[in-house]
């Protein structure tokens, strides 16, 4: 707009600081809206959370999103309807009464060639707006004052605030996981591997309950990265990515084992568990707790029973009772029912404590040299697989018995000094690579080539998920272990028999 | 409303004839004591060049005020006395024969009481159309034909009609289009008891007030050169567009009420005047700048003679100026408040 020469010098920049004040008061009352807007959302998702209805993302991103958008319109809004300087004067000449001098001053101003300059009225006009002039304040024109919504905005917070409060914040704690990740990052190295280590060693004991080679070429990973702390190649926040990532494995790998039909243990190895596991635990009895039991809890009846350990239990019993009484000088095959009887006498009780006990004790006297044979293959290298599994076929029932793994095998291990030390495991890695690791085969679990093995299907028994208890599955082991090696002992007889002396 | 030269004064006269306005302003209230709006209002037609419908009842200061005016401002002034039996020519004037000391005869036009420069046209709706029409003739024109010659009337030209709203009967009223040609109408009223006191003693007394001469016909020319001068915003000049839309029965966006009781709106004359006479109002205010208020103050006066109820109004009683009121706040805004 042309300034005018004469009459309204300084009015153009009053009108000028007062329209800048009117977008600022316009912004705060979009500002103050747009508050308001975000607080009655979160309000309103914070309610609905109260009764289970969880937005996606959390309701403050929600908040944000609506506050951001407030203020974008706002600023459009008020860019648009910005009023010239024109309006302004106008605005001014009703505020402070100046009888339509400003708007005119304006006007003319705005249009230099036409108005007649020399006319003496519109001198004096000039004269009389400038006179004037000094009367606009742009602070009294457009008083900034605060909006009224920013008072229902700061009602609306507080409500906001209060519901918070009352409501359980999950949020408010640290997830699951975070202090063992925490600890996994600790400047020290020393602290960082041991903490590593222990996960590791968890891990393995999993592995090897589960009979799971991913959980064990998981657990070698760990160890790597243990191993890469001590040796300062890697520290900090580093280390807790890799070990978060190497659990999240370990429990996908875990979560397929029991999807498979595996019995579970009770224990997992999702992240918090481990947190959980590693925080309550002094010395960390690692098989007490992956048992699920303590050695000082009395295992009562009706308490949580772990199958697959009292099985193994079980049946190294029942191997070392069978040894004994296989034993003679004689090399006379076992007598049936002595056999049978030995297996009796030999599990007095079927405390899944006792029976660790006896299996932790010295070896009784009188045990069976380490070349004694059932049927021409060495009792001490057979293993039995097998123990308790839920039967898919008919709901609430358990299957215990031998032999009735998901190969439907017994692998009978055998040393063979030509198996291979080590084999590589395939760790599939983020971003869709596979990692080769090698994994050492200890020797109680080389083996040859798995072989089937014409088992009496009578070495089983089906019961309801609801009887089985440690007594129980102690009773039915033992009837199992019985009968199978019974079974076993007759069946090498009808070998021996058909081929002769 | 005759035509004015467009030569304006120069700065210095400007506040020369400022202050001439004033002191004639005041040394006519002098005289004519409590009617200041009246006052106020006939010479802000002066200045905008205008003529006045004087309307009151009779006693109250009409043809004192006229003539007050006349002497104040410098002017010639004739009273024309309207009768029924009243003729054109005796307005007018009319062709004469003179005879010579040698005995020929030759005709001469003998000017009329309307060869004046301010001319008071008393009752003026008691002679017959025709007379009235020779009178109107002559404020539009600003001349006079007579015998097929055309005769200047001087300037300025100022006339004052005045109606008495007592004695209607036998009377002739005076044609919208007729009154549509007078910038004011100006209401006289009665004046209050301290007001009436106060002119009781001024004028019973033995010394009378005699108003000075403070302005000339060249000073009255020139105010009203500077009356057309005054600037005025387009945004006020838009609320008068607006008015005088919002004035039409016809219109779309008038009001329901003037749809409905109202039988002619605001003409673009009107409109005019309105605006000349907010211009001459805001310079007799001592501004150089037309306001809204200044359309305010000379609403009434300007458009109570223009703003004609219909029959449906009259037999309700609609008082056509509080109408008139409420169509100008509508319009405008509250910054006529």
């Amino acid at each position: 707009m042309h300034e005018p020469d004469i009459g309204t010098m300084g009015l153009l920049g009053r009108l000028t600081a007062a329209r800048r004040r009117l977008d600022v008061q316009r912004g705060l009352v979009g500002a103050a809206w747009s508050a308001l807007a975000a607080a009655i959302v979160v309000a309103l998702l914070t309610v609905a959370s109260l009764v289970g209805v969880t937005a996606p993302g959390g309701e403050w991103r929600w908040s944000w999103a609506t506050l951001a958008i407030g203020l974008l319109v706002t600023g459009a809004w008020v860019w648009r309807s910005r009023p010239d300087l024109l309006e302004m004067a106008c605005r001014a000449d009703r505020c402070f009464d100046l009888r339509e001098r400003m708007s005119t001053a304006v006007e003319l101003g705005g249009r230099p060639h036409g108005v007649d300059r020399s006319s003496p009225v519109v001198a004096a006009f000039f004269r009389d707006a400038a006179a004037h002039a000094g009367r606009v304040d742009p602070r009294r024109l457009v008083p900034i004052v605060m909006p009224r919504p920013a008072v229902a905005f700061a009602l609306v917070a507080a409500g906001v605030l209060a519901l918070q409060l009352v409501s359980p914040r999950e949020s408010d704690a640290l997830p699951p996981g975070a202090s063992l990740l925490a600890a996994a990052a600790d400047p020290d190295p020393e602290s960082a591997a041991e903490l590593i280590l222990d996960i590791a060693e968890l891990m393995r004991e999993e592995a090897r309950r589960e009979s799971n080679d991913y959980l064990r070429v998981v657990a070698t990973s760990l160890e790597q990265l243990a191993s890469d702390v001590v040796e300062q190649r890697t520290g900090g926040q580093p280390v807790a990515d890799e070990l978060a990532r190497l659990l999240t494995e370990a429990e996908s790998a875990a979560t397929s084992v029991s999807e498979s039909g595996a019995e579970s243990d009770g224990f997992s190895l999702t992240l918090a568990e481990v947190e959980e596991f590693l925080a309550t635990e002094g010395e960390r009895d690692l098989v007490a707790r992956a048992d699920g039991t303590t050695r000082d809890s009395p295992a009562a009846e009706s308490s949580p029973v772990n199958p697959s350990s009292l099985f193994s239990a079980v049946m190294a019993r029942a191997r070392q009772a069978l040894q004994s009484v296989s034993a003679e000088p004689t090399g006379e095959p076992t007598d049936d029912q002595a056999l049978a009887d030995a297996l009796a006498a030999a599990d007095s009780t079927s405390d899944p404590a006792s029976v660790e006990e006896a299996m932790e004790g010295t070896p009784s006297p009188g045990s069976p040299p380490p070349d004694v044979t059932v049927g021409g293959r060495p009792l001490a290298n057979i293993d039995l697989g097998g123990g308790s599994v839920v039967d898919e076929d008919a709901p609430g029932s358990v299957n215990l018995g031998v032999g009735m793994g998901a190969a439907s095998v017994v692998a009978e291990r055998v040393e063979v000094p030509d198996v291979a030390s080590s084999r590589d495991f395939e760790l599939p890695t983020e971003g869709g690579s596979r990692r080769r690791l090698p994994e050492e085969i200890v020797p109680q679990t080389r083996f040859t080539e798995v072989a089937e093995a014409a088992l009496p299907r009578g070495a089983w028994s089906q019961t309801t998920q609801d009887q089985v208890t440690s007594s129980y599955l102690g009773v039915s082991y033992r009837d199992i272990a019985s009968r199978y090696f019974l079974a076993r002992i007759q069946q090498a007889k009808v070998e021996a028999q058909s081929t002769g002396p | 409303m005759h035509a004015v030269e467009t030569a304006v004064p120069s700065t210095v006269e400007l506040d020369s004839q400022i202050e001439l306005l004033q002191r004639a302003r005041a040394a006519v209230a002098e005289v004519v004591f409590g009617q200041e709006s009246a006052v106020d209002e006939l010479l802000i037609s002066l200045m905008a060049g205008g003529h006045v419908l004087l309307e009151g009842a009779p006693g109250l200061g009409k043809t004192l005020l006229v003539r007050t005016v006349g002497i104040v401002c410098g002017l010639t002034a004739s009273r024309i006395q309207f009768t029924p039996d009243l003729m054109p020519a005796d307005i007018t004037g009319t062709m004469v024969l003179l005879q010579d000391s040698t005995g020929r005869t030759r005709s001469r036009f003998q000017h009329g009481p309307i060869f004046a420069q301010m001319v008071l046209a008393d009752e003026v709706n008691r002679s017959t159309p025709k007379t009235q029409s020779a009178l109107l003739e002559a404020m539009q024109e600003g001349t006079v034909t007579a015998a097929g010659r055309v005769h200047e009337l001087p300037k300025p030209f100022f006339v004052m009609a005045t109606q008495n709203p007592i004695e209607m009967e036998g009377t002739y009223t005076l044609p919208e289009a007729q009154l549509d040609r007078f910038l004011f109408k100006v209401d006289m009223p009665y004046p209050p008891e301290d007001v009436l006191d106060t002119i009781l003693d001024r004028t019973t007394g033995a010394r009378l007030n005699v108003a000075p001469q403070v302005l000339d016909p060249e000073a009255i020319l020139n105010l009203q050169r500077l009356t057309r001068s005054v600037p005025m915003a387009t945004h006020v000049r838009a609320s008068v567009v607006r008015l005088a839309l919002a004035t039409q029965p016809g219109d779309v966006k008038t009001l329901e009420r003037v749809r409905q009781y109202v039988r002619f709106g605001v003409t673009p004359r009107g409109a005019q005047s309105l605006i000349i006479a907010a211009k001459a109002r805001a310079l007799m205010d001592g501004r150089f700048n037309v306001a809204i208020k200044d359309l305010h103050a000379v609403l009434r006066p300007t458009l109570r003679h223009r703003f004609r109820l219909n029959f449906e109004g009259i037999a309700d009683g609609v008082d056509a100026e509080a109408l008139l009121e409420e169509v100008f706040h509508r319009t405008v805004g509250e910054s006529a408040a």
